[in-house]
This record gives structure tokens, sequence and C-alpha cells, in this order.
């Protein structure tokens, strides 16, 4: 699938927890250069296995390689190749960014110039050069975020694992980050896989691996991926109307068209989208429609393709029991 | 350039050439030695930078201790011959004055351990989780930071000490270092895995009240060792050994009292703070982290 040699390659890993069952002979690669992303709802096993790579759970079976030979449960040295950005950023708030730094370095047995020097270019890689003796407590959330990934990297990494690594950032501070992880990634000595429920944020990424109910049912790139769904480079039609079900079943009937309900949406994939607005404007009696759009496919209607349900997942649930 | 020459497998070749090989990565002692010291530096850079909250463990206690020497003196005097006056007061300051570091420390290591269980599923402890030191050094590096506080926080309290009638030439101090060093060691190692097997702030305040605390209850810090079930109970309670080191100390390093004798206490406590060590150690590997 790669064409480098993979750095981290995962073989069958199970794993589950007060007896269900998270996750289910989870395999993938991950090659040194490479920004993989590990996409799917809340609750579908990514954060888990992201944990079981972290040292933090152990499966109960299955197998990782790290560099060509396998890891061991509780292996030092392979944790120490190993950076980890956490969903709440692994800081403590209290102290200022250099003193956070300094003692991640010292954690990592970095001492003296060794030291100093990592912390200064972690600061300077954060962008954090002018706060680094504030409070982290004074800093803000995209502040935080880019010091806690510049701590992960503080002791060169060849494996950085971030778990939701944009949560709650505003746009400014994603684009910042995304800026930070792509660095990571561009020497093409370090490998980043990081989780994500988000499609647009898995589209930044080289490779995205789909996952749904503790299973990986799509890997590819985010355009091979895309173009899965709409094999021509087509569109895709948004309808919206007080009964999304009733006209998904109304335009199978009339126009014969595969659609798909997405909460109080219905999907219908065409190549030439505008084309296809006319038809269906024109086959409905007025006022059956509340709005119509169009767009380019994007991750969340691979999902919605992979595994007939959307990516949102609570929001679904939610529709289910109003429903 | 050397790092590049010893290329057998396309392989490998690729990885080394890019970055120098793993070899460069600090010895496994230098990364233990790391993880405890940057532990204990933590807590010490928080206890400069939280001076206002630290004080106030300091002062609860002092007031608890006013108000029962105000209180209980009064009764002694009042069952006692009506003529020692002022002196069963005094007394009573004096009993309770060992019990009232012990709580000190107890209070510390209660507040420090708790912020554990924050710390370790959205703070700073996750990163010491996932990096390449072990358990153990960070529970010893936690412990060495805790205690250090702890000894900061008697300091203070001691100023109180000739209040107390205790004059500060005549205590031995060496063996009240030791006591509260080994006494820390031994309620942090308690707090720590407790925390960690709680894994809930609720159910730490539940135990601190309804085991840490009538734990210091009846450690000998409000009255003497009794017959009976209440005798068992006192000798059978880690804090106790505790009570009796700190107070054989400050007494000049001679046996006072009815618990147990100084080379007792200070056994004893030295056993129970190896122990509790062992036991935070293990309670972080019974329960690695959750999914």
């Amino acid at each position: 699938m790669t064409t480098s040699p993979a750095i981290l390659a995962v073989r069958a890993l199970a794993y589950s927890y007060a007896e269900r069952a998270v996750l289910h002979d989870v395999t993938f690669d991950v090659a040194a250069g490479e920004v993989v992303a590990l996409m799917g709802p809340n609750g579908c096993g990514k954060s888990t296995t992201l944990s079981i790579l972290g040292g933090l759970s152990a499966p109960q079976s299955g197998a990782i390689e790290f560099d060509g030979r396998p890891v061991a449960r509780n292996d030092r040295a392979y944790r120490a190749d190993v950076g980890f950005v956490f969903q709440s950023p692994s800081l403590d708030v209290k102290l200022t960014a250099r003193q956070n730094l300094a003692l991640a370095a010292r954690m990592h047995g970095l001492t003296g110039a060794t030291a100093s020097a990592a912390v200064s270019a972690a600061l300077s890689r954060a962008g954090l050069e002018d706060r680094a003796d504030d409070a982290v407590d004074t800093h803000s959330g995209g502040m935080r975020r880019r010091l806690d990934i510049a701590r992960a990297m503080l002791h060169r990494p060849r494996l950085l694992l971030l778990d939701e690594p944009t949560t709650g950032l505003d746009e400014r501070a994603w684009r910042r980050t995304w800026q930070q992880i792509r660095q990571v990634a561009q020497s093409g000595e370090s490998a980043v896989l990081l989780t994500t429920h988000r499609p647009e944020e898995a589209e930044r990424a080289d490779r995205v691996i789909v996952m749904d109910a503790g299973r990986i049912v799509a890997d590819d790139t985010p355009d091979a991926l895309i173009g899965r769904v709409s094999k021509t480079g087509g569109d895709v039609v948004i309808l919206r109307a007080e009964n999304p079900q009733a006209l998904a079943d109304e335009l199978a009937a009339i126009l014969g068209l595969a659609c798909a309900v997405e909460g109080r949406d219905v999907h219908v994939n065409a190549t030439r989208g505008h084309e296809l607005i006319v038809r269906i404007v024109e086959a409905l009696p007025a006022g059956r429609l509340i709005s119509v759009s169009l767009r380019r496919p994007g991750l969340g209607d691979v999902f919605l393709a992979l595994t007939g349900s959307a990516l949102d997942a609570p929001a679904a649930a939610e529709l289910e029991v109003a429903a | 350039m050397s790092a590049q020459t010893p290329l057998q497998t396309g392989h490998v070749a690729v990885t080394l050439a890019t970055r120098a090989p793993s070899a460069a990565r600090p010895s496994a002692a230098a990364i233990e030695w790391g993880v405890v010291s940057a532990l204990w530096k933590r807590d010490l850079l928080r206890l400069v930078r939280e001076r206002s909250r630290w004080l106030g463990v300091v002062l609860q206690p002092l007031l608890f201790w006013a108000i029962l020497g105000a209180g209980l003196g009064q009764i002694d005097t009042g069952s006692a011959a009506a003529a020692a006056g002022g002196a069963a007061q005094t007394d009573y300051l004096a009993f309770s004055f060992p019990g009232i570091l012990v709580m000190v420390v107890l209070f510390t290591t209660i507040f420090a351990t708790m912020s554990v269980i924050e710390d370790r599923q959205q703070g700073f402890l996750q990163q010491v989780l996932t990096g390449p030191g072990s358990r153990a050094s960070m529970v010893f590096g936690k412990t060495l930071g805790v205690t250090t506080v702890s000894l900061v926080q008697a300091a203070l309290c001691m100023l109180a000490a000739p209040l107390a009638g205790y004059a500060l030439g005549s205590i031995a101090w060496l063996p009240l270092l030791a006591a509260l060093c080994l006494g820390a060691f031994m309620l942090t190692g308690l707090g720590f895995a407790l925390a960690w097997v709680v894994g809930s702030t609720h159910g730490y305040h539940a135990i601190m009240a309804v085991v840490l605390l009538p734990l210091w209850l009846v450690s000998g810090a409000l009255f003497p060792a009794r017959d009976g079930w209440l005798g068992w109970v006192m000798a059978a309670d880690p804090m106790s050994y505790m009570v009796d080191a700190v107070r054989h100390a400050l007494a000049g390093g001679v046996a006072v009292g009815a618990g147990s004798s100084p080379v007792v206490s200070m056994t004893v406590l030295a056993l129970l703070a190896c122990g509790a060590m062992a036991l935070a150690t293990a309670s972080t590997r019974v329960r690695g982290g959750r999914p």
C-alpha cells in the first residue's frame, strides 16, 4: 500500500473491554514521513487503538512491530521512540511553558546542554518563545496544543501519536496545529498517526484508515477514497425535506435514484449534479423540498457510503430515537 | 556520516540513513533518574507558585491545635486539681502537638495524592505513563516531591513548637526529620495507591473521611494509648507509629507517652514506608490505564 518501508506494522489487534469487543482484527501499516488519520465516529475503537500503541492498554491478541522488531508489553525502548499527544494536554498548567518542556526533557533522560537545546528548539517550533515564561494557564487552547505537540516531539520520536489533536480549536489554531503536524512528517524521519471524527480533518492526511464498530473498513489516500464515492469526479446533491425517508423513497420510485438519508437530508451522488437538480425539482410537487444544495463529496460521504451511517454518530442516534 | 555506512538490507538502509540510530538514546538509568528528578522538581516548582494554598494546609491544623488546647485543656483543669490552672492547658498543647505535625503531613499527602487522579486521566502524568520511565520511578519521584513539600510545611509548623513547650534547642532534630520523612513516604504511598485504584475524586474523598481521618483520630494524636479494643485498634494503626516517633523526637529522643518505644516506632515506620512504596508501585500496574 505504501512505497517506503513501514515504521509501524499493526497486525490483527483485538481488544475487549468489560466483555464488549472494542477492536476486531485491526491491521495496518504506517510509513516514515507519512501522516495517517484513523477516522471514525466516537466509540469506533480509534482511541483504543492509539491507547494500545501508546502502551496504555494491552491488546488481548495481535502484534505490533516497530522498525521491523516486535514490540513487547511494557517495551521501554519502543516508548522512548514514541511521542503521545492526548486529548487533554499533558501539561502542568500552573508551570510555565519552559518549565513544562524542561521537565519533559528530563523524563526522557536529556540533561545539560542537550536538554536546553531541545527545550529552545521546541519553544521555537511551537512559536511560543515570547510566552515561554508565562504559566500555561494563561495560554490559549491553541497555544497549549502547540506546546503539547512540541512537548511530545522534544525527544525526536520516530512515531507521533495524536488523539483528536484539534478538538475545541478555532479555525486559526486548527491551521497552525496542522502546520506543526505536517512539519513533523516533512523531515521524513517520523511518522504521524492521529485520530479524528472529522472528515475535513482526515482529508488533510496522506492516508485515511476508516474505522467503524472496531473494524477497519477502508485504508487509502483521501483522494482514492473520495474517488470510490464519485467514480467520475461527481457531486453530492443534498435535499432537505420534512420527511427525508419519504422523499428518498419517492425519488427512487419516480427517477430510479439511489438515495441515502443522512439526518434531515437526502444525499444523491451524481456525475453532473446541476443537471440532476433540475430533474428532481421538476419531478416533485412544489413545496416538497425545503432546500437543495450541491457540493463535492468528502470523506464524510465516503464513510456514509462504506458503513451506511453518518460519521456524526451521536446526532444520528438522536434522530433514531426521535423517529 | 559513519551512521550511514553499516547498511545491509534495503529496508534498514532507509531507516538508518535518514536518522541517527536509536543507540543515541539516553541510558535506562538516565531516564529513571530523569523521571524521579522531574517529578520531584515539579512539586517544588508548584510549591513556590502556590504558596498561599500550602500555607492554608499548615494554618488549619494549627488552628485546630489552638482550639483543642484551649478547650480540652480546660476540661482537664476541671477534673484535675483546680490549682493546676493553666498548666493543664500547656500539657495538652504539648501532648497534642506531635499529632498536629502528623496532621500537617497527612493533609499535604492527601491533597497531593488526590491531584494524582486528575493528573493521570487528563494531565501531566499521562506523559509519564507513555514515556520510557518505569512506574516505580514515577511513584518514587512523586513521593520525594510530596515529602519535600511536607517537610517545608512541618518546618513552618515547628515555629509554634516553643508555644507547645518544646524548646527548639532540646529537640532531637535528626530523629524528627527521619520520622517525618518516613511518615510522609508511608502516607504518600498509601494515598497514591488509593488514588490509583479508586480513580475518582469523589471516591477518594469518601475514603479520606471514612479511613484516613479516623486513622489519625486513633493514632494517639488526641489521647494516649488505651487498654481494651481501642488499644488494639491504636496498635494496628500505621499512623500511631508516626505520632509516637514524632513525640519521642520532640521530647529530645527519649521514650515518652504510653505508645511504642523510640526504636520500635521508628523501625515499624520504616517498614511501613517501604511497604507503602511497594503497594503504590503495584497499584499502578494493576490498573495500567483505561482505553
